[in-house]
């Protein structure tokens, strides 16, 4: 005959055991295979904080000489310098335009090393998460976890950058990519993809920048004489300003409507083939 | 003589050979125009006549092969008068070619999914791309690619055309949209990082 006590302490044992050993299986292998910490560990969600901060800095730090920039070429404008070219004010005020540009660039040089490291680490890492779920996972695989997350309902919304991507955009799209990350709406299948392909495209308009900054620097210990240059140099310059400072108008990738349910197609096929 | 006998025996013997080899071609000309008119496409624009003249056509074991191509034309016939009902009819013509035995379970679930469903499918059908990881299958984009869009337009096809059901063709884009960036960039960053 079974004694009481014993079964009971056996019982509570194996319960015990069990709850252990359910834990240690569960918590770190499942929550790897959770599609945030596979596409976005910590180690990708720490770059791109770096990344926003170095960029959010660097913007501040040349908003005010941009602003400054702004109001001479509007002065320039209304009075009409680009006809009067013989005029000593607007000689003068194309001189003062000339040595504002320049304080740009300089503050450009020495603010863009940071923010280019920062950036192409936030690449690299991103590449190596994306590369270690692709080492992971056949095509059909990853074309199924896509399916699933849309069908959550989850949007491929997320801030697309396209073109030339100046500096004002660049700070905004770290920060929203941050807040999508933590949103339980968005595609991360996609919004992996997205900025992977983005953070190629500003790694190369960096380094256009880069090179930018430093001829002008060059052009600029040369001595030229800004009354030589031309309207159309005036244009680039603006061009140049645009780019590093550019509108932080959102710049929305078409937000896709809510994804119906497939689940009633594939039920209605299914009738045909089983 | 005996020079004009050789000569005469040579170009009857030529003569010969030239019938014969006319004759042959002759019978594999009749052979094929046989086959060919065996192994027709369905001609009528009228779905229910189209369904009857594939499966007089593929009833003849010579003509099975060509299976996908009927469902394709029949399809695009279906595309003629846009319904939903047309699923019904085009999935009973599946369910005939199985019976038959003209394709598998399996083609035919691959087919009507391909055709008719608003997610991507085509790849749970191909071994490779259901086997190896996505990084090691570099070499087989352009056929990843292929397949991707291949099936889009037989989305298309089937949805938007022969359903009339553009929901499900948007939704199946919108898939195909997402899934072409996704296997993209993570192709790139495998590249990246080799």
């Amino acid at each position: 005959m079974l004694r009481p006590i014993p079964v009971i302490r056996h019982l509570a044992l194996s319960m015990i055991t069990c709850a252990v050993l359910s834990t240690a299986v569960m918590t770190p292998a499942n929550a790897a295979n959770s599609p945030q910490l596979e596409l976005f560990p910590v180690s990708v969600q720490e770059s791109f904080k770096q990344a926003e901060m170095q960029t959010v800095q660097m913007q501040s730090e040349l908003t005010r000489i941009s602003q400054e920039m702004k109001t001479q070429e509007t002065l320039y404008k209304e009075s009409k310098c680009d006809q009067l070219s013989d005029d000593a004010g607007c000689r003068q005020l194309k001189a003062q335009m000339r040595e504002k540009f320049m304080e740009l660039n300089t503050s450009v040089q020495e603010s863009l090393p940071e923010v280019k490291q920062a950036v192409s680490h936030a690449h690299k890492t991103m590449g190596k998460s994306l590369t270690r779920m692709a080492n992971n996972y056949t095509p059909s695989q990853l074309v199924k976890l896509n399916h699933e997350a849309m069908q959550r309902g989850q949007k491929n919304s997320s801030q697309r950058i396209s073109g030339r991507t100046p500096l004002g955009r660049m700070a905004a799209m770290f920060g929203k990519i941050n807040k999508a990350i933590g949103s339980k709406q968005t595609n991360l299948y996609v919004l992996a993809s997205q900025t992977y392909a983005d953070l190629s495209m500003i790694n190369e308009e960096l380094k256009l920048l880069e090179q930018n900054t430093a001829n002008n620097a060059v052009v600029s210990s040369l001595g030229i004489n800004l009354d030589d240059l031309s309207d159309e140099s005036m244009d680039t310059i603006a061009n140049y300003r645009s780019l590093v400072m550019g509108d932080e108008a959102a710049y929305d990738s078409p937000v896709y409507p809510d994804q119906n349910s497939t689940k009633n197609y594939e039920q209605r096929l299914s009738h045909f083939y089983q | 003589m005996k020079i004009f006998n050789k000569t005469l025996l040579v170009g009857m013997g030529i003569t010969a050979i030239l019938t014969l080899s006319g004759c042959a071609n002759n019978n594999n000309q009749t052979n094929a125009s046989v086959e060919t008119r065996y192994c027709n496409m369905p001609q009528s624009k009228q779905l229910s006549v189209a369904i009857e003249e594939s499966r007089s056509t593929l009833s003849n074991r010579d003509c099975q092969s060509d299976y996908a191509e009927h469902f394709s034309a029949l399809v695009d016939i279906a595309a003629g008068e846009p319904d939903a009902k047309n699923l019904e009819t085009l999935g009973i013509q599946s369910q005939w070619m199985v019976k038959k035995g003209i394709i598998t379970k399996k083609d035919s679930e691959s087919m009507l999914r391909r055709y008719f469903s608003p997610q991507l499918v085509s790849l749970d059908y191909e071994s490779d791309f259901n086997t190896y990881s996505h990084c090691s299958m570099n070499s087989k984009q352009n056929e990843l690619t292929r397949l991707l869009d291949n099936e889009l337009e037989q989305k298309r096809k089937g949805l938007a055309l022969a359903l009339g059901d553009n929901e499900a063709y948007q939704m199946a884009l919108k898939e195909h949209q997402s899934v072409k960036l996704l296997l993209e960039s993570t192709q790139k960053a495998c590249t990246s990082d080799s």
